[in-house]
């Protein structure tokens, strides 16, 4: 059952659009990823699910109701935002309880509510405090507590981990995890972060400018990108691109400077034109004379467990290779690298990528 | 090597303190001069008229000291009417001022509409031309509505006076709100009035108090409005009651310098409210920390 449809869902601010026809639906209980470069219209997109952001065009329906004109207080949802908004002058009990006071709730089942959702995020021994006496990781917390009481349809996430630091935002990750795990609640979930994107999402919604580049679960737009965006966008560091030409069609292609390469798509894209792409992940490093096309070591970065070696192939920007923490590669030294045909992304000149004659083994 | 730098980073200490005692100098300087006639005031409201005239400068002493002057102001003529009367205009104007600036100022800077930047711009008009430019057009209409020799008359001048620059600074100020915090109100369910008084007043409280005490000296002070709309003897206020005191012939400085001295007391009883609301920080940790 689809829980949150968005119909052709457009948004302008005075005469101009920047959301330009989105199409989207959610099932019931799913972890829904909305990420993106920052500016390209996420949080427009999620405050018109809220209800905070008028619709310009289309139907944002929710269960099976038409939400448009819909105030954000009867449309289920509840909202965590980035800056966590708790109202100051409250302590963190009456931070989580506003809302329902404010609806009338009868005090015993206010609560019953505030303690349950403090237990579930171990805010217990805080519920006392005011927000200024919490740390920033408390205060997420309490914003996500005060989203959990109201027991909401769907839960909306507005970067809700972009003011933490780096470790802190990894441990609230695992409990934003763990807390769908345990509510199966529907949550819709922006950030501009793409790991927080694949280690959350049930499927993640690619944008860029308004649209929906592609929609999918984040191994399906690891393997399988639509486009060069994507494939760009998702993967750390981003997948390498070289240009490409054509040999005779049927996916065999030549970049400057190295042996034919055979990709595995479909069609038989057969123009001067092209991209291709290849992750610094799967890229094999081979003696120069083995190699499919050989360059010098300019950088090695040593992070300990990996190490990404920046090659000199003669094209504008660096070609990143990940090798293993102990590669004895050192900078100013030829390698030869080495394509497998599999990890290989070809991609029109619009930027439309090739679809692979086989779909990867992990993904149904 | 060392020695050079410790003797450049003494050099620096020195400097920054030297800094320090130049501007606390100057502060300190402003604040007696601006104390002196104050204190003067004060001082000489405890003297007899001979004491006054004699040696103005010197503290009360066993000879001069005297008490008359409070006597008389609390004792002949209505004084404390008028004081009641300065109190009631100015609690009355500020509070309207705030109310209605705090509204106009979160319109301004919360809701997209066609005439906001009109709007803006005609408040910043109302801070550059001054009130009394339009005295006698205010005096004619408040004889159309009847209401000269009232104390609604000043209420509504002075409202009028302090809400451009009140519904100005605060609208800048709530710019400057989180805008997540109200949204997370509206997802809450509160109506847009509720918002603003349980959600921005609390948040705004500091700034409130700032326009408070700025806007509530001018109005204690005033002299023109009060002589020109509400000179009769139940509305006069207390700038204008001292004038009793004032005879063609004699001053009855005593009187005189005791009413000033106690007029200042309200300016200072509020101040102190209104400054324990200055104390800011109260905005802390209601967004990023
Ligand atoms: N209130 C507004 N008025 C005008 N333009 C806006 C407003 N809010 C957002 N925009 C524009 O809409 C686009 C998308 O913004 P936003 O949804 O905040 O992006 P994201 O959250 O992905 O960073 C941006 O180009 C931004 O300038
Ligand atoms: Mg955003």
């Amino acid at each position: 059952m689809a829980q949150l449809v968005l119909n052709d869902v457009r948004k302008r601010f005075g005469k101009t659009e920047v959301i330009h026809g989105v199409d989207l639906e959610v099932k019931d209980g799913e972890f829904v990823v909305f990420v993106g470069p920052s500016g390209c219209g996420k949080s427009t997109l999620l405050r018109m699910i809220a209800g905070l952001e008028e619709v310009s065009g289309g139907d944002v329906i929710i269960g099976d109701e038409r939400m448009n004109e819909i105030a954000p207080s009867d449309r289920g949802i509840a909202m965590v935002f980035q800056s966590y908004a708790l109202y100051p002058h409250k302590d963190v009990y009456g931070n989580m309880a506003f809302a329902l006071r404010h609806a009338g709730e009868d005090k015993k089942v206010i609560d019953e509510r505030v303690r349950k959702a403090a237990d579930i995020l171990g805010l217990e021994p805080l519920l006392k405090r005011r927000p200024k006496e919490l740390s920033g990781g408390q205060r997420q917390r309490v914003a996500i507590g005060r989203a959990i009481v109201r027991d909401p349809a769907i839960f909306l996430f507005d970067e809700p981990l972009s003011n933490l630091d780096a470790a802190l935002r990894v441990q609230m990750r695992v409990e934003i995890l763990r807390l769908h795990q345990q509510l199966k609640t529907t949550m819709v979930y922006v950030t501009h972060d793409q790991v927080e994107a694949m280690t959350l999402a049930d499927r993640i919604v690619v944008l860029r400018d308004g649209r929906i580049e592609q929609v999918g679960t984040p191994l399906e737009l690891y393997h399988h990108p639509q486009n060069q965006f994507v494939a760009g966008f998702i993967g750390s560091p981003k997948m390498n691109f070289l240009p490409a030409r054509s040999e005779g069609g049927s996916g065999r292609v030549t970049v400057p400077g190295s042996d034919p390469i055979d990709v595995p798509v479909k069609g038989s894209p057969d123009v001067s034109d092209l991209t291709l792409g290849i992750r610094p992940e799967h890229v094999g490093i081979v003696p120069p004379d083995q190699g499919t096309i050989t360059g010098e070591v300019m950088v090695a970065e040593r992070l300990g467990g990996e190490t990404y070696l920046h090659v000199d192939l003669g094209a504008d920007d660096p070609f990143v290779v990940k090798a293993d923490g102990s590669a004895a590669q050192k900078s100013g030294e030829r390698i030869g690298l080495r394509f497998p045909p599999e990890a290989l992304h070809l991609f029109a000149k619009d930027g439309a990528a090739f679809e692979h004659r086989e779909r990867h083994s992990l993904i149904a | 090597m060392s020695t050079v730098d410790t003797t450049r980073a003494r050099r620096g200490r020195m400097g920054r303190i030297g800094t320090a005692a130049g501007v606390h100098a100057v502060l300190l300087g402003y604040t007696l001069i601006a104390i002196f006639p104050v204190l003067i005031v004060v001082m000489n409201s405890f003297k007899n008229r001979r004491g006054i005239f004699t040696e103005p400068l010197a503290l009360p002493g066993p000879e001069t000291f005297s008490a008359e002057g409070y006597a008389t102001v609390l004792t002949e003529g209505n004084f404390l009417l008028y004081y009641g009367n300065s109190l009631i205009v100015t609690v009355v104007s500020l509070f309207l001022i705030l109310l209605l600036g705090a509204m106009a100022a979160h319109a301004l800077s919360e809701y997209r509409f066609k005439l906001n930047a009109l709007l803006s711009i005609y408040m910043i008009l109302g801070i550059m031309v001054p009130i009394r430019l339009g005295t006698v057009a205010i005096l004619q209409l408040m004889v159309d509505l009847n209401l000269v020799n009232t104390l609604i008359s000043l209420i509504l001048v002075y409202t009028a006076q302090g809400l451009p620059i009140a519904v100005f600074i605060l609208t800048e100020f709530m710019r400057t709100l989180s805008r997540d915090i109200k949204d997370c109100a509206r997802v809450d369910g509160l109506s847009e009035y509720r918002i603003f008084f349980e959600v921005v007043v609390p948040l705004i409280r500091p700034v409130l108090a700032t326009v408070a005490v700025f806007s509530m000296i001018p109005i204690w002070n005033d002299l023109w409005f009060p002589l020109i709309l509400a000179s009769s003897d139940a509305t006069k206020t207390v700038t204008l009651g001292v004038q009793q005191f004032i005879g063609q012939y004699t001053v009855n400085w005593s009187a005189v310098l005791a009413s000033l001295s106690i007029a200042i007391l309200p300016v200072l009883v509020l101040y102190a409210i209104f400054s324990r609301q200055l104390i800011s920080g109260i905005t802390a940790g209601a967004v990023k920390g």
